[in-house]
């Protein structure tokens, strides 16, 4: 079982990702934003990030560039339910691009994401892919 | 709004949570369960007060936010017609339109309410007490 960081500005949503990764027997830890994610990951590196892409102050796609130049070998999960103009594929296309480990739609599945969390930590990170390709 | 929203709104059913997404919610969550839906049920009261403080402070983009948290909430519990409202309400805090938009707020606090009730039976009918009033 892995030590994973929820990152999200609604604790309803957290307290969802939160309980779903516990009752399959993971250690997990929050944050309401990403400078606080940032903070916990050098306090205490998490296995793998879920991270939400709206959210205010530091969003979650620069929370995500932030997080992968000095934790280049995370693995993330990127959220999202759209907002504004910015569609939730398109903000979701945008996370894979930049080096999420997957993405999620919202609403999800809950067992969806029980699946994806399981797939996502036995991957590589992109930053390994990238070594291994050089 | 326009009225097209306005037909889509007025021509769908009050609000219940989709029953078959709570199911799943409760077999993979297993203890947690319950623990979150006080989260949620809590939320379909004080989310809706959120979304008529920022109308009330006549501040459209708090409004704006409010109602795209609101949205994903109601989303993945199913709640179809909350979440028109709220997207509807986000798209009129974004364009800093809000003409029309108290007695979408007002019916959003009526269907929230409902929602509340409805899962407070779900977790009641699951066994265990819930301990939001």
């Amino acid at each position: 079982m892995a030590h994973i960081l929820v990152v999200d500005d609604d604790e309803i949503m957290r307290a969802l990702l939160s309980g779903m990764l516990r009752h399959v027997g993971h250690t997990v830890v929050e944050s309401d934003n990403g400078q606080g994610g940032l903070e916990q990951m050098n306090a205490y590196p998490a296995e793998l990030v879920i991270t939400d892409i709206f959210m205010p102050e530091m969003d979650g796609l620069e929370f995500l560039i932030t997080l992968l130049e000095k934790h280049p070998d995370s693995k993330v999960i990127a959220i999202s339910g759209g907002y504004k103009a910015v569609n939730a594929c398109l903000s979701l296309q945008m996370a894979k691009a930049l080096g999420a480990t997957d993405i999620i739609a919202k609403p999800f599945h809950t067992a969806a994401v029980i699946r994806q969390v399981a797939y996502a930590l036995q991957s590589k990170t992109i930053a390994y892919r990238r070594r291994a390709e050089r | 709004m326009n009225a097209s929203q306005s037909e889509q709104i007025q021509n769908t059913e009050e609000g219940y949570p989709d029953f078959a997404k709570l199911t799943e919610m409760r077999e993979e969550l297993g203890d947690h369960f319950l623990l979150v839906m006080q989260h949620f049920q809590s939320g379909m009261l004080a989310r809706p007060q959120k979304i008529r403080q920022a109308f009330q402070n006549n501040n459209p983009e708090q409004l704006a936010l409010e109602g795209h948290s609101f949205k994903s909430l109601c989303r993945q519990l199913g709640l179809s017609q909350m979440e028109t409202l709220s997207v509807t309400l986000e798209s009129m805090g974004r364009s800093g339109q809000l003409d029309g938009a108290a007695p979408l707020i007002e019916r959003l606090l009526a269907y929230g309410l409902q929602a509340h009730c409805e899962l407070q039976k779900y977790c009641l009918a699951c066994g265990k007490p819930s301990s939001v009033q």
